[in-house]
């Protein structure tokens, strides 16, 4: 699990274009909505992408989304839950 | 009317970026576009991450405000709605158009950006600006084969003359395959020397200036 979150972690900052944030530190439990990263809606869509290239994973509806992606740590926990076999 | 006048003015392309015809800074012919921006940014001292997520174009016309507005400085005796904005340039959107249409043609990764499409109209540029400075009166973007200092001057001086603004920023902003080229002009009402008169002629002057 922990491997995970740290690949979550760079792969967020990628993805998002979040040149100045060292990936370690971001807060696994912390918001990534409204404050923490402060992302907004065009990052949520752009989670949404990272989460179907990296993990062949789709967030069906959105508040499945607001679950999901409430954290670093429930992105993680999502990704186990659904990863197939 | 009173006289316009040019307050500031701001030109920033491939080799350096200067204001006022004093040099702000100076790129390397051997950095890209990409990194010149990014240098660019770096230099203005200033924290903006959501610089990172603009596409060269905004991040062009965001930087070039940045300057001619002097951090926010000029804008503190008006209110956001007393603040005009006109840019103009010949592509568009076009640089970016082309990156999101590659993203499309992809079939076997077919996951085109949404960050990437949210930059695919030219007056993006303008609403960053607008989003950093406060400027919440009339803006417009204009395309235009060439530069045109009398379609700019025309329309900025209707504004003035319906009292729609007190200050404008207004110039030419495009960034297209790597290459760049911005000049920003900052006016407003008050007294002037002839070569800072918001006139057709001194607007081409100061575009020729900036020509490498």
């Amino acid at each position: 699990m922990s491997e995970l979150i740290a690949n979550l972690k760079q792969q967020i900052v990628q993805q998002l274009n979040l040149v100045d944030i060292d990936p370690a530190s971001i807060d696994e439990n912390a918001p990534l909505f409204g404050e923490g990263l402060g992302l907004d809606s065009i990052d949520a869509l752009e989670l949404i992408l990272l989460m179907q290239k990296n993990y062949q994973i789709k967030v069906a509806t959105a508040e499945e989304g607001q679950k999901v992606f409430s954290s670093v740590k429930a992105m993680a926990d999502f990704i186990v839950a659904n990863k197939k076999a | 009317m009173s006289e316009l006048n040019i307050r500031n003015w701001v030109y920033i392309n491939d080799q350096e970026a200067v204001m006022n015809d004093e040099q702000q800074f100076s790129f390397k012919k051997e950095d890209t576009a990409d990194q010149k921006l990014e240098q660019l940014y770096r230099s203005l001292g200033v924290a903006y991450p959501k610089f990172f997520k603009m596409d060269a174009q905004s991040k062009l016309g965001w930087a070039s405000a940045e300057y001619l507005c002097e951090g926010g400085k000029v804008f503190a005796t008006n209110a956001p709605e007393e603040r005009a904005l006109v840019l103009s340039n010949q592509k568009s959107s076009l640089d970016t158009d082309e990156q999101y249409q590659q993203s499309l043609n992809n079939q076997e990764e077919f996951l085109p950006s949404p960050s990437v499409f949210v930059y695919t109209l030219a007056n993006i540029v303008a609403g960053e600006i607008c989003i950093r400075h406060g400027i919440k009166g009339e803006n417009n973007f204009l395309i235009s084969e060439r530069f045109d200092a009398e379609a700019l001057v025309n329309y900025t001086r209707i504004l003035f003359e319906e009292e729609l603004c007190k200050q404008c920023l207004l110039g030419w902003v495009e960034a297209y395959r790597g290459r760049f080229k911005s000049i920003l002009w900052l006016v407003e009402k008050g007294e002037s020397t002839d070569d800072r008169l918001f006139t057709v002629k001194n607007l081409n002057q100061l575009y020729q200036k900036s020509e490498l």
